[in-house]
């Protein structure tokens, strides 16, 4: 007999407020109905009631993880329209905060999928590089979210210490070869509750309109950093993560993968800034 | 290599393809939306999203865009009495974003499988977005 489980809207296990009604058979879940909207905000209609520079402020508080892409994407839109180039300088500054945005959307995600699977070790082992991120990003920015780096034609802080965030990566890229990747990938108890299990197929992922790893866990090859590149992703380069099983699995090692290869970004742009000196 | 642009615009109530910046732009509106989604999933077009706007106190225009081959591709339709018909059942990808335009603009996509308000409290009138000074309580009889 099935069983319907309500959890939310509020409850410690939700980022964000949402309801979901879950039914289950046994342990099996089969169906979800999900309700939003309880933290609606009207961003939109906000922003058409203020100018372009403090729209930035504004969609820097669209969401906490990700707050970087919003202000990146909408001063590439308002770039666009004005016709202003951004400084190479700035392209390499914005991949290093976006990637390093990346690496601790990845880690959190990470570590809540550990915490949920019941692996409360893993989950601090990760949390703690998560940290490590944290703190770059707060030595850069002085914030460790909305970091408030994007302006329109280029950004607000330049990155003085590179050597410092190389040395904070390289400690994360230690630890995610020798301990998060083995352990995701070889240990029974993770694999028992990752593979095979919540398949999204590739057909389903493109009729969902699915982007991210999400997508690429599907076999989607889908990047806009190599299909459209932006900043200055094109002239570094970036290898495409894809996976085909479309598992919790697959979902895991594409992010898993992803952490080393934004660290191969960070270390490239680190390295290709260096040679285009500051403006001023 | 097919030529995604001239079958465009054979669809029912095409009009002529714009290049601009941001992709390829049809203002067509009175298209088939219907028979766009049908080409569009059938092409392996990425669903992206939809933007509303209202365009006089009756009527919505709504935009539809897709990721096809890497190209953007932004069609712009008006409603009928601030209707469209739903594409949720050949795109499912739409099936929110209808309904949040339904809340936002109160446009009604008919055929929807599942017509709820998405984002805002029931016992507020959908049209946020349609109303100057924001959301209009709902009047008692």
């Amino acid at each position: 007999m099935p069983y319907t489980i309500p959890i939310g809207p509020y409850h410690p296990a939700l980022e964000e407020p949402y309801k979901i009604n879950v039914t289950c058979q046994g342990e099996n879940v089969q169906d979800v109905d999900i309700a939003i909207g309880f933290n609606f905000r009207a961003i939109e209609l906000l922003a058409q009631r203020r100018n372009y520079l403090q729209d930035v402020t504004l969609v820097e508080r669209v969401c906490g993880i990700c707050s970087n892409v919003h202000t990146m994407t909408y001063c590439m839109a308002a770039e666009s329209i004005a016709g202003i180039e951004l400084p190479r300088r700035a392209a390499y500054i914005r991949v290093i905060i976006a990637e390093l945005e990346r690496l601790h959307s990845h880690l959190l995600w990470a570590g809540v999928a550990s915490e949920l699977i019941g692996y409360q070790t893993m989950f601090m082992e990760i949390f703690a590089l998560r940290e490590l991120v944290m703190d770059v990003l707060e030595a850069i920015s002085g914030n460790r979210v909305n970091y408030a780096m994007n302006v329109i034609g280029g950004v607000n802080r330049d990155i003085n210490n590179p050597d410092d965030i190389l040395a904070a990566v390289r400690k994360i890229k230690a630890t995610v070869e020798k301990v998060v990747i083995p352990i995701f990938t070889t240990d029974a108890t993770v694999k028992a509750r990752t593979a095979g299990v919540g398949i999204l197929t590739r057909e389903d992922a493109l009729a969902y309109g699915t982007v991210g790893p999400t997508a690429r866990a599907s076999g989607l090859e889908l990047d806009l950093r190599c299909d459209l590149p932006y900043a200055a992703y094109g002239e570094i380069g970036v290898n495409r993560v894809v996976q085909t099983s479309g598992d919790v699995f697959a979902r895991v090692v594409v992010r898993a993968l992803e952490i080393l290869e934004s660290i191969r970004l960070i270390e490239k742009s680190a390295a290709e800034f260096a040679k285009r000196p500051h403006p001023h | 290599m097919t030529d995604y642009n001239n079958l465009l615009q054979q669809l029912p109530g095409a009009t002529p393809l714009v290049q601009k910046k941001d992709g390829w732009w049809m203002i067509a509106p009175r298209l088939d939306v219907l028979e766009m989604a049908q080409k569009m999933k059938e092409w392996g077009a990425r669903f992206s999203t939809m933007t509303g706007r209202m365009i006089s106190e009756e009527e919505t225009a709504v935009i539809y865009h897709y990721c096809l081959e890497n190209v953007a591709y932004n069609i712009k339709v008006n409603t009928q009495g601030n209707k469209l018909p739903s594409i949720s059942v050949i795109l499912p990808a739409a099936d929110w974003i209808e309904r949040e335009i339904q809340d936002l603009f109160k446009v009604e996509f008919t055929g929807h499988p599942h017509p709820e308000r998405l984002l805002r409290p029931l016992q507020l009138e959908p049209g946020l977005f349609r109303e100057i000074g924001g959301a209009k309580e709902k009047k008692e009889n």
